[in-house]
C-alpha cells in the first residue's frame, strides 16, 4: 500500500551504492519483504519501472521475496506464521478465534544488487 | 570487457525512515516544541478538532501547523486563524514520512513554537507505519464510520496515545456501540486514553484540552 515511497527509499540508495561502485549499470536488485510489510511485488515493480526509466537503473529487474509473518495468538498464546497477511482478521489455527492475533514484523530488506562495471 | 559483480547490502528500509524519525524528534526537544501526529480517515475531523485546539489554545502557546495533503485547502483554513502552517506536499503519496517532514521544516521557525501539530493524510493504514518523531500519536475516530474500525485497522490503534471519538452528538441518530468500540481499541492499546467529541456543538472539547495540557507537563518533565 505504500510502494511508491518505499521504491523511492530504494531507488536512492541502490543509485548510491552502484555510484560508490562506479557502475555503468545495475541488473538486478533483491528484497526481501515480511508478510505485514504491505508490500504488494507487483504494484512495486509498476512503480519500480516508471521511477527508473532512462536513468542508470533502467534495465534493472526486481526479485522480490516475500517471508511469512510471525503472528501470535493472544487469547490461547500459541504463535504460528502465514504467508499473505493481507486480511487482519487472521483465524488461530489452534482456538479459532480472530482479531487476537498480532505480529510487528513490517520488515523490508534490500538484499544485495547486481552491477555491471 | 563486461564485468558483473554482486554487490551484498542487507539494509532495512523502514529504519531509514525510523532513523530520520530520531533526527525530528531531537530537532523538536532541542527548539522546546511538543509535537502531535493527528491521524484519521477522511473527513473524521482531524482538521476541525485542530481548530478547535487553536480556539482555545492560542492565547497560551505559539502554535504551528503542518498539513500532510496535496491541495491546499486546510492550509488556508489555518491560515485564517493567523498560524504559521505549512504545506507537507505528499506528491499523492498516503502518508507522511519522515523526509517530507524535514523538508517542511525548512518553512517553519520551530524555536518560536510550543506546539507543533501534524495533520497526516486521511488514511487509517499507512500514516501507522511511518514514524515522524512526534511526541504523541492521536487517532481520530468518528461515529459516522461505524464501531468496528479499531477491529480493521488494528495497527493505527495499537500505535495511538489517543483516541478521540468524534461526532459524538451523531451517537443518538447512528447505530453505534460504544462498548464495542472501546473493547477494539483496547484490545490493541490497553493503556490508551479514549476521549469523546463533537467538534461541532463543541462537547468533550474542554477534556482534549486538558489531556493535551497534561500531556505538555509530562513531556517537560521527562
Amino acid at each position: 500500500m505504500h510502494e511508491v515511497s518505499y521504491a523511492e527509499q530504494i531507488f536512492k540508495l541502490v543509485k548510491q551504492y552502484a555510484a560508490n561502485q562506479k557502475a555503468k549499470k545495475v541488473l538486478k536488485v533483491y528484497l526481501t519483504v515480511s508478510a505485514m510489510s504491505g508490500i504488494e511485488p507487483d504494484s512495486f515493480r509498476f512503480y519500480w519501472d516508471i521511477l527508473t526509466k532512462e536513468t542508470e537503473l533502467s534495465e534493472s529487474k526486481i526479485y522480490i521475496q516475500k517471508t511469512s509473518a510471525h503472528l501470535i495468538c493472544k487469547s490461547c498464546k500459541k504463535e504460528f506464521d502465514i504467508k499473505d497477511y493481507s486480511d487482519p482478521y487472521v483465524q488461530c489455527p489452534f482456538c479459532q478465534k480472530i482479531n487476537t492475533v498480532v505480529s510487528e514484523d513490517t520488515s523490508i530488506t534490500l538484499n544485495k544488487i547486481i552491477i555491471e562495471k | 570487457m563486461i564485468m558483473k559483480k554482486t554487490i551484498n547490502i542487507e539494509e532495512s528500509i523502514l529504519d531509514e525512515n525510523t532513523n530520520l524519525g530520531h533526527e525530528i524528534r531531537k530537532k523538536l526537544d532541542l527548539a522546546k516544541v511538543f509535537s502531535l501526529n493527528i491521524m484519521a480517515s477522511p473527513g473524521a475531523g482531524k482538521t476541525s478538532l485542530i481548530t478547535k485546539t487553536i480556539e482555545k489554545l492560542k492565547t497560551r502557546y505559539k502554535i504551528g501547523v503542518i498539513e500532510g495533503d496535496i491541495v491546499p485547502i486546510d492550509v488556508e483554513k489555518i491560515k485564517k486563524m493567523n498560524i504559521p502552517v505549512v504545506l507537507a506536499h505528499t506528491g499523492g503519496s498516503c502518508h507522511l514520512d519522515g523526509v517530507m517532514m524535514l523538508n517542511a521544516f525548512k518553512k517553519l521557525d520551530l524555536d518560536s513554537l510550543d506546539i507543533l501539530i501534524v495533520e497526516n493524510v486521511g488514511n487509517l493504514v499507512c500514516p501507522a507505519s511511518f514514524y515522524l518523531g512526534t511526541h504523541r500519536n492521536v487517532v481520530i475516530s468518528s461515529v459516522p464510520e461505524g464501531d468496528d474500525k479499531p477491529f480493521k485497522y488494528q495497527t493505527m490503534f495499537r500505535n495511538s496515545d489517543v483516541v478521540v471519538l468524534n461526532k459524538c452528538d451523531y451517537l443518538e441518530i447512528e447505530q453505534f456501540d460504544t462498548k464495542n468500540f472501546e473493547h477494539g481499541v483496547k484490545l490493541q492499546n490497553k493503556k490508551v486514553k479514549i476521549l469523546q467529541t463533537s467538534c461541532r456543538t463543541r462537547e468533550g472539547i474542554s477534556n482534549w484540552i486538558e489531556w493535551l495540557e497534561e500531556e505538555i507537563k509530562k513531556n517537560l518533565i521527562d
